[in-house]
């Protein structure tokens, strides 16, 4: 069993180097750098949206209460402002991007596996490693921070219409208080997370689906781990980032 | 590239232009909010008592944000210094004795530096000076405060509590007053007595009303002495008069209580003939050889009318006024 363990880490622990180092030599795939691009940013946009519409509207709703006993809903914008910058929204969105992107990668790549399509590229002159796997990870870390700033935004004004509801708060009186806590340190860390977020999620579907064997039951486990581990190790991701973050505060 | 991807990847550039677009408006309201990217300037302030206030804090000076708390240490002699952050406008409001204390913003809120007071003709304060801070009532002097007013309405209420069960028992004057039949008949009595004491009052007061009437009367005594000059200067004389002869009285009063003193003291030849038994019996004995020597003296005298050398004289006088009754008695016929 340890072995086994032993193994697919240093497979991981190689797969991610070859990542590196095949991302950094040309030539390199821009147009299906920015096809995947479009399909993880542009396709998530719906479901980013209302979720984080929805997540500012709750999160509000839930607040009032607690904050109502001390008499401190005015604290209600900078609170949620607060929760969604530094976790709600880097989370949420790695979440959902892991279920919808990542299943995807997982599958599309496992597939592609089981199908020897990969192997036939590798037959060509096509490095599919540089054209499947690179151009995924590089395009889901650079989509990630985009739909975070995204979710933020819209759960701030999913908040400010509840907020503006209940208390009647005027939208420069929101923006005043939502963005009075926030520090350039909450801004820059949950990109920082978004982007590690993504990194995360990328590889591990990728590695999922690139290394899936067994046919068409290993492409559904290739999905399935590939959703499962990236939402794993974003929670363990947050909890180093959080606690480095909060040293530096 | 057909129209179709044309699109997309407009789409998507849109999308990620968007998204960068938000990041940075973000980054410039937090920028602004903390004034990071406008020119300030720094200045520190002194407390005793840092009160957990951190780096980010806001400064604020007549309720007004002006800035944010750059650093929070300790210097040499224990004391907080406290390195603020000033935006170059507001700075100018600051004057060398303008005053500093740690304050909240909102009753539960974080910890903020109000900056206060200060006078134009001190001058404008300098980059990098040290601005003296004082130290306000935190909450826990608050609560403690609170705490001792509660113990203090506690007993206040427990004493509360004594003195109504006292009442409602009919002990104590209050309970009495309130419980006691006898004591309400009394005090309606005593109202009662009241009431008619105000009748009279009323009353008399018709009569004084009248003799002030009549007082105003022109033809009264009192109005001729208040309005008459003549009666008012024969007044005056009058009593003049009297307060001289009641001077002379009062001499006359002096004399007599001196003379009287005299009289009482043994020192005086009265005061020791009215006080003195020695010579009261002295008296006594002098007034009874008195009595004797006058009676032996009578018989004396008698004896001596009788002598042949004063005999001829006494009843020549004898004989002469035998004549003159004589006459007397002719003249009266």
């Amino acid at each position: 069993m340890w072995r086994a363990i032993f193994l697919r880490l240093y497979a991981v622990a190689a797969f991610v180097t070859r990542w590196f180092r095949v991302a950094l030599k040309p030539p390199y795939e821009w147009r299906e750098v920015v096809r995947q691009c479009r399909e993880i940013g542009l396709r998530s946009i719906g479901i980013i949206t209302l979720t984080g519409f929805i997540t500012g509207i709750v999160f509000t709703k839930q607040s009032r209460p607690s904050l109502a006993d001390f008499g401190a809903t005015s604290w209600l914008p900078s609170l949620v402002s607060l929760a969604l910058v530094r976790a709600l929204a880097p989370l949420i969105t790695s979440l959902i991007i892991a279920g919808k992107v990542g299943s995807n990668m997982g599958a599309e790549l496992g597939s592609m596996r089981v199908t020897e399509q990969i192997d036939a590229m590798e037959v060509s002159s096509v490095n599919p490693f540089k054209f499947l796997v690179v151009t995924r990870v590089v395009a889901i870390s650079l989509m990630l921070p985009v739909l975070v700033t995204f979710m933020a935004f819209v759960g701030l004004a999913g908040s400010f219409l509840n907020v503006h509801q209940n208390e009647q708060t005027s939208l420069e009186a929101f923006i005043e208080d939502a963005f009075g806590r926030i520090s350039f340190l909450d801004l820059f860390s949950s990109a920082f997370k978004s982007l590690v977020y993504g990194f995360t999620i990328g590889m591990t579907s990728c590695y999922m689906g690139y290394t899936a064997e067994q046919g068409t039951v290993g492409v559904g486990k290739a999905a399935n781990s590939a959703v499962v581990v990236s939402m794993f190790l974003i929670f363990v991701e947050e909890i180093l980032i959080v606690q480095v973050v909060n040293a530096m505060r | 590239m057909t129209m179709r991807e044309n699109t997309r990847h407009l789409l998507l550039g849109i999308f990620v232009a968007v998204g960068a677009g938000l990041f940075i408006l973000a980054v410039l309201t937090v920028g602004s909010r903390q004034q990071s990217f406008a020119r300030t300037v720094r200045i520190r302030v002194l407390f005793d008592d840092a009160q957990g206030l951190q780096p980010g804090n806001n400064v604020w000076l007549s309720g007004v944000k002006i800035g944010t708390v750059k650093r929070v240490s300790l210097d040499e002699n224990n004391r907080v210094e406290v390195l603020l952050s000033i935006g170059r406008d507001p700075f100018s409001h600051i004057y060398r004795d303008t005053r500093g204390k740690i304050g909240t913003d909102g009753f539960i809120g974080n910890r903020i530096v109000i900056l206060y007071g200060g006078t134009k003709t001190t001058g404008r304060v300098a980059e990098m000076a040290v601005l003296t801070g004082e130290q306000t009532v935190r909450t826990e002097d608050m609560l403690a405060t609170l705490q001792a007013n509660n113990k203090n309405l506690l007993v206040i209420t427990g004493e509360l509590k004594v003195i109504a069960q006292k009442i409602n028992t009919g002990r104590g004057t209050l309970g009495v007053l309130l419980n006691d039949e006898r004591m309400a008949g009394q005090l309606r009595r005593t109202v009662g007595g009241l009431h008619s004491a105000a009748e009279r009052a009323e009353e008399l007061t018709e009569k004084l009303d009248v003799f002030a009437g009549s007082l105003n009367d022109s033809a009264g005594l009192v109005h001729r002495a208040f309005t008459d000059t003549l009666v008012f200067q024969q007044l005056q004389e009058t009593l003049e008069g009297l307060r001289t002869a009641s001077g002379r009285v009062a001499e006359a009063a002096a004399d007599i209580r001196q003379g009287t003193e005299g009289l009482k003291s043994d020192r005086t030849p009265a005061g020791v003939l009215l006080h003195s038994e020695e010579v009261a019996d002295d008296l006594r004995v002098t007034m009874e050889h008195l009595r004797t020597s006058s009676q032996k003296l009578d018989e004396d005298l008698e004896a001596l009318q009788h002598n042949f050398l004063l005999r001829g004289f006494f009843r020549k006088r004898e004989k002469a006024r035998k004549d003159s009754m004589a006459k007397s008695a002719g003249r009266l016929r």
